[in-house]
Formats: structure tokens, sequence, C-alpha cells
């Protein structure tokens, strides 16, 4: 009879202790959840634009939807659009599925369909890059993957794997299997 | 062969790096840069591309080699340590312990010209270990 006490007292005990554990448990991560998912703003076919003192336009992020979290600097935009550069015919163009951006760092992570290019003026210039995903540092003007990279260029085509370009000197650097083509005229 | 210098110009390597303001890019490692059947096959190479059109392929190695099918299906082949291409005249110039073979045919000296549409070759000794060219040709047919 006694047994059967100790064994009924035992299952009481665990019952109350999952109890507590579950209350305390939602109170604890409801609390910090809230704060952490709190959205600060949200636009929808939006463009924001970063002008220069004489009011010229240098930097453009647009797109379709954009959320912004506050206490992480953190944006992510569905079909981003970013435009760089102060000269309209060296701008650089970046489109993708998804970006990532985080204004602290300055940094944009564009995931999913990149294409970036710059348009060809009196046969100068231009190309068109397609990618998996590109990590964009719109302070230093800098781009770069690990992915397999495909541009088009008046001179030929490259494709290679892994890419790091440096807007502001004009340079590209490709990181293993390149292989391009040059037409002959 | 005659069409080669019409084909567009390939090139593969390990790693590239391009100069959209000069013009430039270089490739590293395992280069191999084909046009129709010229194949030419270095450690390095500079592209000078200004105005978007490709005018010059400098290759350097430890070897370069090159071969290319002549028009009577029989392989043309050198090396040396440098050689330039100039795709516009078409004209292959190797410096530096330059090696060239038609068929059977060899012909050696620090500089070798070989102008690729008409086959011609001008072979220069200047500035080679012997100073002087060689040259070591086949007849076609056994003396009757």
């Amino acid at each position: 009879m006694k047994a059967w006490v100790i064994l009924i007292a035992a299952l009481c005990l665990i019952l109350v202790i999952t109890q507590m554990e579950d209350y305390f448990g939602q109170q604890y991560s409801g609390g910090l959840a809230s704060e952490k998912d709190h959205v600060d703003y949200y636009f929808v076919n939006f463009a924001l634009m970063e002008t220069q003192a004489d009011g010229t336009i240098s930097q453009q992020v647009s797109g379709q939807h954009l959320t912004h979290w506050k206490l992480q600097q953190q944006s992510t935009i569905i079909a981003p659009v970013i435009s760089d550069g102060v000269d309209p015919q060296q701008r650089v163009h970046m489109l993708a599925d998804t970006a990532h951006m985080n204004q602290q760092t300055q940094q944009a992570k564009l995931l999913g369909n990149v294409h970036s290019y710059q348009a060809t003026h009196a046969g100068k210039g231009g190309f068109d890059l397609y990618t998996d995903h590109l990590d964009y540092d719109l302070k230093n003007r800098v781009a770069s993957t690990d992915a397999k990279v495909d541009i088009t260029t008046p001179s030929g085509t490259i494709q290679a794997v892994g890419m790091n370009a440096k807007l502001d000197e004009d340079l590209l650097r490709f990181n293993a299997n390149v292989h391009s083509t040059y037409p002959v005229k | 062969v005659q069409g080669d210098v019409e084909q567009p110009l390939s090139i593969e390597a390990d790693t590239a790096v391009f100069d959209r303001n000069k013009g430039t890019a270089t490739y590293d490692g395992n280069v191999i840069v084909k046009q129709g059947t010229l194949e030419i096959l270095a450690a390095h190479v500079d592209i000078l591309a200004p105005e978007n059109e490709i005018q010059q392929v400098i290759a350097t190695g430890s070897p370069v080699n090159f071969k290319q099918e002549m028009d009577n299906k029989k392989l043309a082949k050198g090396k040396s340590t440098k050689m330039e291409y100039f795709v516009s005249d078409k004209r292959l110039v190797l410096t530096g312990e330059s090696e060239l073979e038609q068929d059977q045919d060899k012909l050696t000296g620090n500089s070798i010209v070989y102008l690729i549409d008409s086959g011609e070759i001008v072979a220069d000794g200047k500035g080679g270990k012997s100073g002087r060219i060689t040259a070591t040709f086949f007849p076609s047919k056994a003396a009757e």
C-alpha cells in the first residue's frame, strides 16, 4: 500500500514540474520574441535615394516590399533594385529575388537570380552579369561572390567561379575556372 | 589552317584580373589560348583589348608552347620563353630560345616571326646564346 502512495506522489511531482516549465517557458520567450521580430516599418513599391550636396542621386534602393527592423538595423527587400553611381552613364544596377541589407555595415546580400548590368555608352563600358548570389559593399562599392558568374561585355564573354569587383577602379578579379571568349573583328 | 584567324579567340585559366579602364586582362595558371586549330599553352597571359577589341596576346612561361594544324593537315608547333600574338596582323612572334617545327622541318633561333596566314617565317639569331639560327629541312622525296 505504502509503495502505491509513493508512486502516485512521484507522478504528481513530475506533472507539476512539467507544467511549471511550460508556464515559465512561454513567459520568458514571449517577452523577448516580440521585441526581436518587431517590424518598425514596412514599404510597398518603394524607392530610397541617397543624394549628393548638389542634389544628384548617388545611390538608389528600390523594390516591391521592404521590411525594416530598427533594433538590428536590418532590412529585407523583395525584388530589390540597387543602382549605384553618380554618373548615370557609369551607373551599375543590381537586381535579385531578395536582398538583406545591414544599415550599420552598409552591406547588401543579394540572393537568387542576381542580374547586374551597366549600360554601354558610345561603345564604351557596359556589361551584363548573372550569378546566384552577390555581396555588395555599398560604402566601398565592391561586389563579390563565391558562385559561378556569367558575364557578357562588348569585348567578349567571361565565365568563372568566384569574383571580386571594385567598381571605383573598374577592376574585376576572377578566382577560379576562368573561361573567356573574344570575337575577332 | 586558313580559317583559324577568323575564329573567336578563347582563353581558359585558373584566375584572371580585368582592368576595364586600361582595356587589359591578365590570366594566370594553366593558361590555354585557342583560336581555331591554333593553341598556345602558357603560365601567364596578358591581353590588350582597348576599345573592346582584342589586339594582342602576350604569353610567358617556361616555356610557352604552341601548335597549329597547317592547310596540308600537318602540324606546326613551337616553343619559346615569350610569345606575342598580334591578332589583326595574324602574326606570332616567338622570343627567347625559340623553336619552330613544321612537319619534320625545324628552325631554332632567339626570335622567330611566324605569319599564320601565309605560313611565312622570319628567324633571327641576334640576342641568343650562339647569336645564330639553325635550320633543318627534310627532303620531301627521297633522292632517286
